[in-house]
């Protein structure tokens, strides 16, 4: 199967976009970006700062029955808000860090959001494990916590199976962990050690990671993405790349 | 104190020769000696006896403003992370450093830094020297000042010390492969350690006994000096010169082996290389060392993804100097060891496409503690959004000044050579920071 992306719109916010929904109607959209919320009539190409978290928005999910957006933040917390007049309904603190990605079950039963702060965790600065649980799983309907998973920090990325029954994060060292929703047991996992990049020329420590994830359409293999191998972190110069993986078979 | 000399040694005039056919390089600098550019004044003298030293955590690649010292929560240019109350009441710091927070009655903090060099290599260059270049003559580092100002020459410890385990480092690198003592000569350079830097082989093998060892070293001595003697050469001198650093560094081998530290303080600085070689440096420290030197290539220069890696970087910076101030003042060293934390400029109020920040030398911060520098100081201001200085700058001019006043080194020294511009320690005759320094 072959799709086609066309370009429709083209604008700018003031500031970058960390994450973004559409709404119901597909004409309107809510940005997370780094000084708040913004929403943005897609049709006049006008927007409108609503809301703002305590640091970056980096984050925004659309729940079609409650009509409400939820938004996570550096601050650690998730928003949730009336797509009808923006009003907030909700605010829950999840992690003491960011916020860095949430997630929402293609069933809008579940969020999930991934947090963990890169702390350096021996000489050569591998990741020091969590000192909170990197993964949350909530109700979308009430913000209750339904479970709290283990990773490493820092967790970049989360998605759902497009049947709800998985959910899968990544992670700054390229580690996948897949979980079962229903039990939340871990079921399955990967390492591809392509996305990240330990200094050798100015740095001695790690940058990259997974930076964004997709179910195939069978649920069968994770569409993994982020940046190749860098010499030089800091210079940038990594190459965009992807990769897929057959996550049921590999191992963690 | 204003010093001039003029002393017209065969030894400067050979200098002042390859200075006028233009072909002192760097390479010759660095192995000539210029023990007498600057004679140690009697100020120094009597630092030397109180014992003063200087740890100078270099934050090479520079790092930002804006996640440490010098916050601006809630604006455009202030970046994700807040800021967090100290113990002095109105001041605030990046909440990505609580234990500085707790100790601000101890450190100094100038915000008003403002330099001229936006690029590493020069940046480098002037924030460990202290000035700008003037060819061909290359100014002594910090650390060659202070090791021959106020370093133990009969010690067997090494008075200037590097720890950085970075092999690379970019435009460090380069620096590091050039000319750090300067005029001062070679014997002022430090000795590096750290990471693929442990200085290999300087314990003695197990199959050749002590008393076999100092034989063959007394042989070797008295062939070796007999001919330097009845040669002049110096080039035996040279290497008598190195055996006896090498037999130096022998006595003191397990004070570069971090293995030997206590766990406990191991776990305390934190598993990381900066932090480990912090710890180190203390060690150095109370066993003689004069000068340390701690640096880990040049992770600061995060023009990709700032806060990814200042939410490492940062945390680990903050613990480091909160465990070395902490330290100092419970051996009751803090007073005559002065620490500095810097890099060699700071990094821009904007983000750039990869949500990184630039170099930026207009409006930067730094912090000091000990070593006669007052606690509880911030010295300057900036704008609301960090852009510009608004009150006190501070170049590197003044900082110097302070950094040597505070150490007793006479920043006015000066030496001349016939025809030749005129040197000093400090140049501009600027003052240090007054209301930095204790008496």
């Amino acid at each position: 199967m072959q799709k086609t992306i066309t370009r429709i719109h083209d604008f700018k916010l003031p500031t970058a976009i960390l994450g973004a929904c559409l709404l119901e109607d597909h004409n309107q959209m809510v940005a997370a970006c780094m000084d708040g919320i913004y929403r943005v009539d897609l049709s006049t190409k006008s927007h409108q700062r609503i809301a703002e978290h305590d640091s970056y928005a980096s984050s925004a999910v659309f729940l079609p029955e409650a009509r409400m957006f939820v938004t996570g933040g550096y601050d650690g917390k998730l928003k949730w808000f009336s797509a009808q007049d923006n009003a907030l309904v909700r605010e829950q603190q999840v992690h003491s860090f960011w916020s860095w990605d949430l997630a929402l079950s293609a069933d809008g039963r579940w969020l999930a959001s991934v947090t963990g702060q890169y702390l350096a965790g021996d000489y050569k600065y591998a990741p020091a494990k969590e000192t909170e649980p990197s993964v949350k799983i909530l109700d979308a309907s009430d913000g209750r916590v339904a479970y709290s998973l283990p990773h490493t920090p820092s967790v970049q990325s989360v998605v759902f199976s497009h049947d709800s029954q998985w959910v899968a994060a990544g992670n700054l060292m390229g580690q996948v962990r897949v979980w079962d929703v229903a039990t939340g047991a871990q079921v399955g996992g990967f390492e591809s050690k392509d996305f990240t990049s330990w200094g050798i020329i100015k740095s001695h420590c790690y940058l990259g990671g997974i930076f964004a994830m997709e179910f195939t359409p069978d649920n069968q293999e994770l569409i993994v993405c982020g940046m190749g191998d860098m010499r030089d972190p800091m210079a940038g110069n990594g190459k965009q790349l992807w990769q897929r993986w057959n996550w049921k078979e590999s191992k963690l | 104190m204003v010093r001039r000399q003029d002393c017209g040694s065969p030894e400067h005039q050979a200098h002042r020769r390859l200075f006028l056919q233009g072909s002192m390089a760097a390479g010759v600098a660095s192995v000539a000696s210029f023990n007498g550019l600057f004679s140690i004044p009697t100020l120094a003298q009597e630092t030397k006896k109180q014992g003063k030293k200087c740890i100078l955590l270099w934050l090479c690649g520079a790092p930002s403003q804006f996640e440490t010292w010098d916050p601006k929560p809630g604006t455009i240019t202030g970046g994700p992370f807040g800021s967090i109350a100290t113990s002095l009441p109105g001041i605030r710091i990046s909440s990505l450093m609580p234990r500085c927070a707790t100790i601000m009655d101890k450190l100094a903090v100038i915000r008003s830094m403002s330099t001229e060099p936006s690029e590493h290599f020069q940046g480098i260059d002037v924030l460990t020297r202290g000035e700008a270049p003037r060819p061909p003559f290359t100014r002594p580092i910090l650390g060659s000042v202070v090791a021959e100002q106020l370093g133990q020459l009969d010690s067997p410890v090494p008075q200037f010390v590097l720890l950085d385990p970075c092999p690379e480092g970019n435009e460090f690198k380069s620096f590091k492969a050039g000319n750090w003592a300067g005029w001062l000569g070679a014997e002022y350079g430090p000795v590096r350690s750290g990471g693929e830097y442990a200085i290999p082989d300087l314990l003695r093998p197990e199959s050749l006994a002590q008393v076999d060892h100092e034989d063959r070293e007394a042989l070797r001595n008295f062939l070796s000096r007999k001919y330097q003697n009845e040669q002049r050469s110096q080039a035996a001198a040279g290497y008598n010169a190195a055996f006896d650093r090498v037999r130096g560094l022998m006595s003191c081998a397990p004070l570069f082996d971090l293995d030997t530290l206590p766990a406990a303080d191991r776990e305390r600085y934190g598993p990381g290389a900066f932090a480990q070689h912090a710890l180190q440096a203390r060690h150095l420290i109370e066993n003689g060392s004069t000068f340390v030197m701690v640096a880990n290539g040049m992770p600061w220069d995060n023009h990709v993804f700032q806060h990814e890696m200042h939410q490492m970087l940062v945390p680990e910076m903050d613990n480091v100097l909160f465990q070395l101030v902490t330290d100092l003042e419970q051996r009751g060293m803090l007073e005559d060891t002065l620490v500095i934390a810097m890099g060699e400029f700071g990094r821009t109020p904007w983000l750039n496409e990869a949500r990184g920040r630039d170099h930026y030398s207009k409006a930067w911060s730094m912090a000091m503690a000990g070593g006669g520098i007052r606690g509880g100081v911030v010295v300057g201001n900036t704008d609301p959004m960090g852009f510009e200085v608004t009150e006190n700058a501070i170049d590197n001019r003044r900082l110097f000044a302070t950094i040597f006043k505070t150490l007793g080194i006479d920043g006015n020294e000066q030496y001349d050579l016939p025809d030749l511009p005129t040197f000093h320690r400090v140049e501009g005759n600027v003052q240090p920071i007054e209301e930095l320094l204790i008496g």
